[in-house]
């Protein structure tokens, strides 16, 4: 649980489930956090960011807020189809288009997150649990390649202050009450002092299933 | 004609291995790579153009037959930290290594379906597996060969097609610069076994895989020299 001694005090909340949105801007709010959303507004939210260029975003987020202590943000799905009907030219710019977008505002964060300190990444999928879907390659293979990011940005920028890790929820995303209330507090922990000694991990949520291995 | 298989980046370093290792266990070997292989049949592409690697792979089957296996090997690598990594530099690291493999199993996987049978191994990373440090983009990519491999190992099932990743760690070949950290001493020193992996223990892995048949779906096989344990 963050407090007013926590280091994140701003966030930007870049997620394209609406639901997982509202969750998780809900939680960091209550735990003291100024949240900045990227699209649409959402409650609690003390400012929205247009999903433009990347750098702008946070360059927003700064100008209006402070200092970027928490980035939180995900990658949108690729389509899903069978792979045997699948033209490769269009499943590859799936791939790359889903995972782009996460590393543009990665990077464009990351000068921002080394000079507040203290701060964290925590990028939001499904982990290694999306190789168990039907019809998805491409997106086990987009969360697959977030997985590996997570990994070596928590390698890179743990020395900086900047804390990296994810939390993967089940297919089923927030349909049961139970997950949302996981999700929130996963956030709440990795975000929040507590979570300090977690880097590079995956924090996976719901009752296992379908996101083993 | 005895077994046949396709190998992508056969021209040099691991896959040039890969040929090697499974020349001498009797495959004929079709070769993709942009430059000439030392192959049965070497066939210079680009890896990233969809087209141009369905069309090998149709030259394959004219000249050599039925194929068995597909080995993907083609790829790059780059160190560089997360906030040096440009869009251009973004975009070829997906291009080559997760396009290169997916354009090869798109052209590979309906032969192998129409025969009922084939294997398919695709070459990732340890630092797909476990990240790394300064190589962001590289290990996105090899991330997402692992996701990719393991979930169309899935789709395939039960076709006679079987799908397998070899996830190797830091191995002596050209794709490490002469002054890597992972050469230095200091790295090696970290490792169980003292020394980068062999690419002859990495095809090891490879021919293992084409060995063992459908008993092995989805797996991950990692010489690594105990760098992931």
């Amino acid at each position: 649980m963050t407090s007013n001694s926590s280091p994140v005090r701003i966030a930007l909340v870049a997620l394209q489930d609406p639901a997982q949105r509202t969750v998780v801007v809900a939680r960091l709010t209550a735990d003291g956090v100024r949240v900045a959303v990227l699209g649409q507004p959402v409650d609690g939210a003390v400012l929205a960011v247009d999903p433009g260029e990347a750098m702008a975003s946070v360059q927003r987020v700064e100008d209006e807020l402070g200092a970027l202590s928490l980035l939180i943000c995900d990658a949108a799905p690729p389509a899903s189809a069978r792979f045997v009907d699948t033209d490769p030219v269009d499943w590859f710019a799936g791939v790359q288009r889903s995972m782009f977008a996460p590393f543009a505002l990665i990077r464009a964060a990351v000068p921002a997150l080394r000079r507040a300190g203290d701060s964290r990444i925590l990028l939001i999928g499904s982990g290694w649990g999306a190789t168990q879907l039907k019809d998805s390659t491409a997106l086990a293979a987009v969360q697959g390649g977030l997985v590996a990011l997570m990994k070596t940005l928590a390698r890179d920028l743990g020395p900086d202050g900047i804390i990296v890790n994810e939390i993967a929820l089940p297919a089923q995303s927030l349909e049961q009450p139970a997950l949302a209330s996981a999700l929130a507090a996963a956030v709440s922990y990795l975000a929040g002092p507590n979570g300090a000694a977690m880097a590079g991990q995956i924090l996976t949520l719901g009752r296992g299933g379908e996101l083993r291995p | 004609m005895g077994r046949v298989a396709i190998v992508t980046g056969a021209a040099s370093g691991l896959g040039a291995s890969v040929c090697q290792a499974l020349h001498r266990d009797g495959w004929t070997i079709a070769g993709l790579d942009l430059r000439p292989s030392n192959t049965d049949l070497s066939l210079q592409v680009d890896v990233t153009d969809a087209v141009a690697v369905a069309a090998a792979v149709q030259r394959a089957t004219v000249h050599l037959g039925q194929i068995n296996a597909l080995v993907t090997v083609a790829g790059i690598y780059e160190e560089l930290p997360v906030e040096s990594i440009t869009d251009e530099q973004w975009n070829r690291m997906l291009a080559v290594n997760i396009g290169g493999t997916v354009n090869a199993c798109a052209a590979v996987v309906p032969l192998l379906l129409a025969q009922n049978a084939g294997t398919i191994v695709t070459i990732s990373s340890d630092l797909g597996v476990g990240g790394s440090q300064g190589d962001a983009h590289y290990a996105a990519t090899k991330g997402a060969i692992v996701g990719f491999s393991r979930s169309l190992g899935v789709e395939l099932m039960g076709s006679g097609v079987t799908v397998n990743t070899v996830a190797p760690g830091a191995a002596d070949t050209p794709m490490l610069a002469a002054d890597s950290p992972w050469r230095a001493e200091s790295f090696l020193g970290t490792l169980p076994v003292g020394r980068l992996v062999r690419p002859e223990e990495i095809a090891g892995a490879v021919l293992f895989l084409l060995e063992v048949g459908p008993a092995l779906v989805g797996q991950i096989i990692s010489p690594n020299a105990g760098a992931t344990i």
